[in-house]
Parts: C-alpha cells; structure tokens; sequence
C-alpha cells in the first residue's frame, strides 16, 4: 500500500493470478491456466524440447556466420 | 566450414559452459526441470526463486543438482520480500551463478567471489551498469578480475556500453 492503491490493486490482481499462471506454465494444462504469452507467440510453429531448440539455435547462428564469412571475405 | 569462434566466447569461459545461451530466471517457467534441460543441453540455465521461500529455494537447488552436474545459477530480485534470505541460500549452496536484479548486490558480488561463484548484475540502464561495475571494484581493485567475473545484462534497446565486461542480451 505504500506505493500507492493502483499498485497494490495490481499486485493483489497477479498474486490472485500466480496459481492460475502455474497450472498453465508447469503442468502444461493452458485449458484450466493461464499462459502469459508476448508478441513472439506469433512467430511459434512448433514445440521443440530444449535440447533440440538449442541445437538448432547454434545451427542456424553457425550458418548465419558462414553466410556473412563469405559475403565479407 | 567449422567455425568454432562464434561458440567459444568470454560468456561460455567465464561460465564453463558449451553454448552462449543463457535460460533467464523467469517466475513458473525457470524451475528446476527447465534449468536442467537447458545446462545439460549446453546452455546455463538460471532458477527463478521469485515464487519460493527460502527453503523451496534450497529444495529446488538440490533437485537441480540430482538433474545435471552441469553449472547452473539461481537469480535473486532484491526487491521482492524475504529476497536476501534466499540470496544467503543460494551463497551457501555455492551455485556457480548469482542473478541479483532490482536491489543493492554489493555483498552477493563479495560473498559469491569469495569461493568462485559467479555474479550476473541485472541492469536495465548504463547508470545501473556503471553501479554494478563499481561493486566489483570495491571487492577486487583489480579491473582485470572484474572484467571476468562481473557481467552486465543488456536489456531490450538500451545502449549500454560497457568496454571489456562481457554482456548477455535478455528478449522476450
């Protein structure tokens, strides 16, 4: 409250949100959850485990590397 | 043509890991599974104590241990109650990695390089930079030191130079 009504009615908003937010982020059940999602969540094809993101992060990062090696060399 | 460069850079050295890929501490997302997968993938992943007390931090911290023997870190936002109780947890589980944001991190920067640990400073301007920096002058005097084990995070498009400290860049 000592930052003022507005700021204390939002953070009783998202502590009354948190559990809603779990359901949806670590059980995976976004039927019952919520997802906070941002702009990128237009961008998402597929659902990759985190070890083939990161594989194919590198892969695309070393090609992309390549790319600009032989267009400045 | 295999180029190894791009992969080996003062992020991956300073934090003995493979890939220059850094999982940010995120409330839900970053619990101990996540942070397990992402280590044991190359990358480092970083435990948000946001949602835990100080002993669900302690728990979590031991199941991140039973998941990978990969380094990890844990992030600590100063601001949020009962923060430096779980900042003092993950400074006595030694983690290799300490994410303070939001706060004054002088005595993390200290106690985590006391017995090697790491410290990623969270700043969203160069004024916060610059004050981050200075928390490792005060344990060090030594710019090179610092250089290694101080790292500043680049936020969206601030412009945030900081000569010889090495930065990781946070999106979402």
């Amino acid at each position: 409250m000592i930052s003022g009504w507005k700021n204390a009615r939002q953070l009783a908003f998202m502590a009354n949100a948190f559990k809603a937010i779990r359901i949806a982020t670590e059980n995976g059940d976004i039927d019952h959850g919520v997802l906070p999602v941002g702009q990128v969540t237009g961008l998402l094809h597929d659902e990759p485990t985190v070890a083939e993101l990161m594989e194919k992060m590198v892969a695309q990062a070393k090609q992309q590397q390549e790319k600009l090696n032989d267009q400045f060399s | 043509m295999e180029n190894f460069l791009f992969i080996k850079t003062r992020i991956t050295e300073l934090f003995g890991i493979k890939y220059p890929i850094i999982l940010s501490g995120m409330s839900w997302i970053s619990v101990p599974k996540m942070v397990a997968a992402v280590s044991n993938a190359g990358g480092l992943g970083i435990l948000a104590t946001g949602p835990l007390n100080a002993e669900q931090t302690r728990r979590a911290v031991k199941e991140i241990r039973s998941l990978t023997d990969k380094p990890f870190g844990a992030n600590a936002s100063l601001l949020f109650p009962g923060a430096a109780e779980k900042a003092k947890v993950l400074l006595e589980e030694r983690l290799s990695v300490i994410n303070f944001a939001l706060g004054k991190g002088d005595w993390i920067v200290k106690q985590a390089h006391a017995y090697g640990g790491k410290v990623i400073a969270t700043v969203v301007n160069a004024r916060h930079a610059k004050r981050a920096q200075e928390y490792g002058f005060q344990r060090a005097g030594n710019r090179q030191t610092i250089g290694s084990t101080l790292l500043q995070i680049i936020y969206r498009g601030y412009d945030i130079r900081m000569e010889k400290r090495p930065a990781v860049s946070f999106y979402g």
